[in-house]
């Protein structure tokens, strides 16, 4: 935020040659700190540095004044954190002008005014924490005027470390700033000599404006980058007749079904009961007939348990036929977590040889033995179910169903645990042979592993 | 279970007089007599329990508003749902399907596609028992909804699996046939009747069925396998508007868009409208021409072509508004108008026109917010609203103009005011307006580029397979589908590189210009760890990582970015060897692309530059003066050199302390112009 031109009046006038020459440099910054709040402060001292750097101050008096002000806005405060502390440092310390002989002379961007030995001196004073009421009690005609001669022997070289420690800690990018106003005197070729030079014009338009902050620093060139440049990307239409799409009507109302009337019926018994011989012979018959029929015989997986239960041989007919049905996963998912029986092992025992099931299913499912044989109470029962388990897992391997490496540390802890078992030992010494390699895997299986499972 | 048993017994349980009634109104409604089928329906009022009485009741009713009360069917629907306590999740009955499939219906109509695909997953999994008619109702919906979702091999999938099943089935049908024939010599014409209208029942099928491959294939690319379709489609039915559109969509697709064109020009519009058929073929002309000259690098002609199309959709709306009360279901979303603006957008943009491109986009994006692409569009509206192109950047004549500003005060006291940037890339932000606001600037491009790169489509093509067994009897819950390039066909796994790297190189950019350079950096780093990467991107990776390196302190870091040697070619695609074995068949639909600079030699001149100011600002001036004056004496009408290279020169001189150095620069290169100019 630039100062207001109302500021830069009051400003203008603290400065004005007329002034600084009759007040003390005191009475001058008593004078500023009453006129400006401190939230202007800094607008005020780039003001100063502006006219400082843009040589906008004529007399010596005026430009000793204003680095004062500029040193007086922050009184009080160690030097070093101030904004402005480089420029005493740069005004003690101006870069070299020339930089041999005979070359032209150099000019910096922002370049201060060049000062004379008694002001270098009154300018370190103020920076180095002596006390400074004795020399701002002067005005600044008195300070240019005395004859202090040479160097101070005022050391600001811990200052100056600070400073430059700070400076040090400020990226690259923002070091390389220069003001973006440059000084551009026009040369005297023409005829306008009564043209006045503006000044205040220029004062106006430099400190009351943006270009008061105007920077300019080094900038990268950045490519933005190319569009997208897609294949088949807008949307082609082609003729969808979305027309077609429409209600259906339910032919089937009031037409009750009557095929499969008998089947369906005994499929409803056979839920509950075993079924005879006969009844079952009649319904595998019907289902061979009309290889839709099984789709309407009111089978739902919900149900399966029951039918596999009473009716084992007919549940493996009925879900064979349903193999390639969207419907048959879910009758697996039913299969293998139903609770484990005789009957559900030879139902699965019939199906893995007979179809491809899913690997993951018959592992589940022999998962699931194991971990029933493991958690069931009764002796007897377990006992049974041991047996039956070890038979099933055998005869699974040697008809190679399931790859006996995937299962071999649960099957092994299972035979362990069960080792005063027969038949859990037997089927222990297989995986051995499996492992030592002893058993060709092309050996048929022996018929009494199926036939007990049958039986 | 005790009640469904007993609702079981009585529905079979019917009586002649109710067989009669039913018969009848199953009659008239084939008839499309709705009032005398409903009245014969209603007279079957005892059945009252009956779930398909009260199914067909409202089925009727709907037809007989001309499937305008949509709201009041979906409504019986559901109420019909409760009283019987039907939940797709738990269907067991292949008699219970049709409400859920006529559900379908209407959700399909209202686009309401992925709760359309769930009901619809419960039915197909009875499609085996299911009455034929019926089931190949359900497989076209089925098949229809996931080309809608452009999950084009599951749709395909779900083609060959009918094909088969129609194939398999035959054989069992001439078994049956047989039987029939054996069983009932008694009445051998009426069987034959009942086989005949099957078999042209399955013929139709089948012929609609080569017409989803047909489409299948295109969207796919699967151009060889499409054209045995679309030839026999034609074989079918020589004059059909279905084969036309597809055999020019071919064409197109395989780059031959004058025969594309005829194609087109030559198709009878009138056959097809929305007030007869829900869709318009005047709309579909307009807009495929729209898409072939955007192909052929046209944008404008094809801006021509979609603002006709658009204009004849609209013109169709503002009829059917005319028309009193509910449209009926076909025509809810019949309307193609953000499809069209999708592609008018698409074209604006590529024709630089980016203020318009943009306002249709965001009308599009309402629609397709799903779709990754569309995003990085946006995004690309705001960016090229931005800057223009980069040839600005290069644009020495006019650049010079801008490095002074202001020239105050006269003689010795005049003052020039250089500028403070002469890139206009950076706009470090302090407003605070939300940046979510739909509005053309590099804020809003960061919220579209942040859901570019979320929505990207996975690299692996297969989803995660649901596990195939579930400890409880539940369907498998289908994930919602993966976000798609819908309403474009999907992208192949190159395109979704190459929009991934866009996405990226976009979100490096604008970091970049909003100052947010340490987003920008792991943008960029991002993108050249990229496993394939085009030589502009590869490029632009580095500069947008070097300019950040150096925003962040990090010069020397920066530098190693800037090495020429690291860009060396400036393709804009992938290099051929790669792509080729992938796609098979090229597609060659993308508009010519163009960017600036275009040349190696510029490439090098930009990064050399960018080197410059690194050592400028690192303070090694004499260095970087020599770099410039290297680039400056390199420049040539091949390779441009960035204007802001005497921008730096003065910059330089000044730090020198070359104060006069400086003045006849300025007076050489930016006064003289201000006054000529």
């Amino acid at each position: 935020m630039a100062l207001t031109i109302a500021q830069c009046d009051i400003l203008l006038t603290l400065l004005s040659d007329n002034n600084v020459k009759t007040q003390t440099l005191e009475a001058l910054a008593n004078d500023m700190h009453k006129k400006f709040e401190v939230h202007d402060y800094f607008s005020v001292g780039s003001c100063l540095l502006m006219l400082l750097q843009q040589g906008l101050l004529e007399t010596p008096e005026q430009r000793l004044a204003a680095v004062t002000l500029l040193h007086e806005l922050y009184r009080g405060e160690p030097i070093a954190n101030t904004p402005f502390a480089n420029v005493f440092i740069h005004l003690l310390h101006p870069p070299e002008q020339q930089s041999n002989v005979g070359a032209p002379k150099l000019e910096y961007p922002g370049q201060l005014p060049k000062l004379t030995a008694p002001e270098k001196n009154f300018v370190a004073q103020l920076v180095s924490d002596v006390p400074k009421d004795a020399i701002l009690k002067k005005t600044a005609t008195q300070i240019i005027n005395s004859d202090i001669v040479g160097p101070t022997n005022i050391d600001l070289s811990a200052l100056q470390l600070t400073i430059a420690e700070k400076q040090s800690e400020l990226p690259h990018t923002c070091r390389s700033s220069i003001p973006a106003v440059l000084s551009f005197p026009e040369k005297q070729t023409n005829s306008y000599l009564s043209e006045p030079d503006k000044k205040d014009e220029v004062i106006q338009k430099l400190l009351t404006t943006d270009n008061l902050y105007r920077i300019y620093k080094p900038e990268f060139v950045t490519l933005a980058p190319p569009l997208l440049n897609s294949k088949d990307e807008p949307v082609w239409f082609n003729v969808t007749s979305p027309k077609e799409h429409t209600v259906a009507y339910d032919v089937t109302m009031c037409v009750p079904n009557m095929a499969g009337q008998e089947a369906r019926q005994l499929m409803t018994k056979a839920y509950k009961t075993a079924l005879t011989i006969q009844q079952q012979q009649q319904l595998l018959t019907e289902l061979e007939n009309d290889p839709k029929l099984v789709y309407h015989i009111g089978l739902t997986p919900l149900k399966l348990p029951e039918l596999v239960e009473n009716n084992p041989l007919i549940a493996i007919e009925v879900l064979l036929k349903l193999m390639q049905s969207k419907q048959i996963t879910e009758y697996f998912s039913v299969l293998v977590n139903m609770e484990m029986s005789l009957h559900s092992m030879e139902v699965v025992n019939r199906l893995t040889t007979t179809v491809d099931l899913p690997t993951e299913f018959v592992h589940l499912y022999i998962s699931n033995c194991i971990s029933t044989c493991e958690t069931i109470k009764d002796r007897y029962m377990q006992n049974r179910l041991v047996r039956l388990v070890c038979v099933f897992l055998q005869s699974l391997i040697r008809n190679k169903i399931i790859n006996v490496q995937e299962l071999f540390i649960e099957v092994q802890t299972f035979c362990i645990e069960f080792s005063r078992i027969r038949e859990a030992a037997a089927l222990f010494r297989l995986l051995k042979q499996l492992e030592s390699g002893e058993l060709g895997l092309g050996i048929s299986p022996p018929s009494s592993a199926k036939g007990k499972l049958d039986g | 279970m005790a009640d469904k048993d007993d609702l079981e017994k009585s529905a079979d349980c019917v009586t002649d007089q109710e067989r009669d009634f039913a018969q009848n109104a199953l009659t008239e409604f084939q008839r499309g007599n709705y009032g005398a089928s409903l009245q014969n329906i209603n007279k079957l009022d005892c059945r009252a329990s009956d779930i398909k009485v009260i199914h067909n009741k409202s089925v009727v009713e709907y037809c007989k508003s001309d499937l305008k009360k949509t709201d009041n069917f979906l409504k019986s629907l559901k109420s019909l749902y409760v009283q019987f306590d039907l939940d797709i999740k738990k269907l067991d009955d292949v008699d219970q399907c049709i409400p859920f499939y006529n559900h379908v219906v209407v959700l399909f109509h209202k686009r309401e596609y992925a709760e359309a695909i769930r009901i619809m997953e419960g039915v197909y999994k009875f499609v085996e028992p299911m009455d034929e008619s019926l089931a190949m109702q359900v497989g076209l919906l089925l098949i229809e909804l996931h080309i809608c979702t452009r999950q084009l091999n599951k749709a395909i999938s779900f083609i060959s699996y009918f094909e088969n099943q129609l194939f398999n089935i035959n054989p069992l049908n001439v078994k049956q046939g047989e039987k029939l024939l054996k069983q009932s010599e008694k009445e051998p014409k009426e069987n034959k009747k009942v086989a005949q209208v099957s078999n042209a029942a399955t013929e139709e099928f089948k012929k609609k069925l080569v017409a989803y491959k047909a489409r299948c294939f295109l969207m796919t690319h699967a151009l060889g396998s499409a054209r045995k379709e679309i030839q026999a489609l034609f074989g079918q039915n020589k004059t059909s508007l279905a084969a036309q559109f597809l055999k020019a969509n071919l064409e197109y697709l395989q780059g031959n868009y004058n025969e594309a064109i005829e194609i087109l020009n030559n198709i009878q519009t009138d056959n097809l409208t929305y007030s007869e058929s829900a869709e318009s073929a005047l709309v579909m002309q307009y807009n495929n021409l729209g898409a072939i000259h955007h192909a052929m690098g046209k944008p404008n002609l094809a801006c021509h072509y979609y603002q006709k199309a658009l204009k004849a959709d609209i013109a169709f709306q503002q009829n059917s508004k005319k028309d009193s009360g509910d449209k009926p279901l076909y025509m809810l979303t019949a309307s193609k108008y953000h499809e069209l603006m999708y592609n008018l957008g698409i074209s604006m943009l590529h024709a630089g026109r980016p203020q318009n491109a943009f306002d249709c986009l965001i009308i599009a994006v309402r629609r397709f917010h799903r779709n990754s692409r569309l995003w990085l569009r946006l995004a690309e509206c705001c960016i090229q609203v931005h800057k223009e192109s980069n040839e600005i950047d290069f644009d020495i004549q006019k650049k010079q103009k801008e490095m002074v500003i202001e020239v105050i005060g006269a003689k010795k006291q005049q003052k020039i005011v250089l500028t403070k940037n002469l890139s206009k890339d950076k706009k470090y932000s302090a407003e605070t307006q939300s940046y979510a606001v739909p509005v053309p600037t590099l804020e809003f491009a960061s919220l579209c580029l942040r859901n570019a790169y979320l929505l990207l489509p996975s690299d692996t093509v297969t989803s995660p397979v649901p596990l195939l067994l579930m400890p409880v009897v539940t369907p498998p819950t289908t994930p919602p589908p993966s976000p798609g390039p819908a309403p474009s066909t999907p992208l192949s796994p190159s395109s979704v590189a190459a929009l991934r790297n866009a996405i990226l190189a976009a979100s490096a950019y604008v970091s970049l210009c909003l100052g947010d350079y340490l987003l920008a950096l792991e943008y960029a780093q991002n993108l050249l760890t990229q496993p394939r990467l085009s030589g502009v991107h590869r490029l632009l990776a580095h500069l947008y990582a070097a300019e950040a390196l150096v925003l962040l302190d990090r010069i020397s870091d920066a530098l190693d970015h800037l090495n020429p040697e690291n860009v060396k070619d400036m393709s804009l695609e992938f290099t051929t060897d790669e792509g080729s074995s992938e796609e098979g068949q090229a597609i060659k639909t993308n508009p010519p692309a163009k960017w600036f600079p275009s040349n190696l030699a510029s490439a090098h001149a930009v990064m050399q530059y960018n080197i410059a100011v690194c050592k400028t600002l690192r303070g090694q001036l004499d260095q970087a003066a020599a770099l410039l004056k290297q680039i400056w004496q390199g420049r040539s009408s091949n390779c441009k050199v960035p204007a802001l290279i005497i921008m730096l020169v003065l910059y330089i001189e000044l730090q020198l302390g070359h104060a006069d150095v400086a003045r006849s620069l300025i007076k050489q290169y930016s006064l003289q112009c201000r006054m000529n100019g």
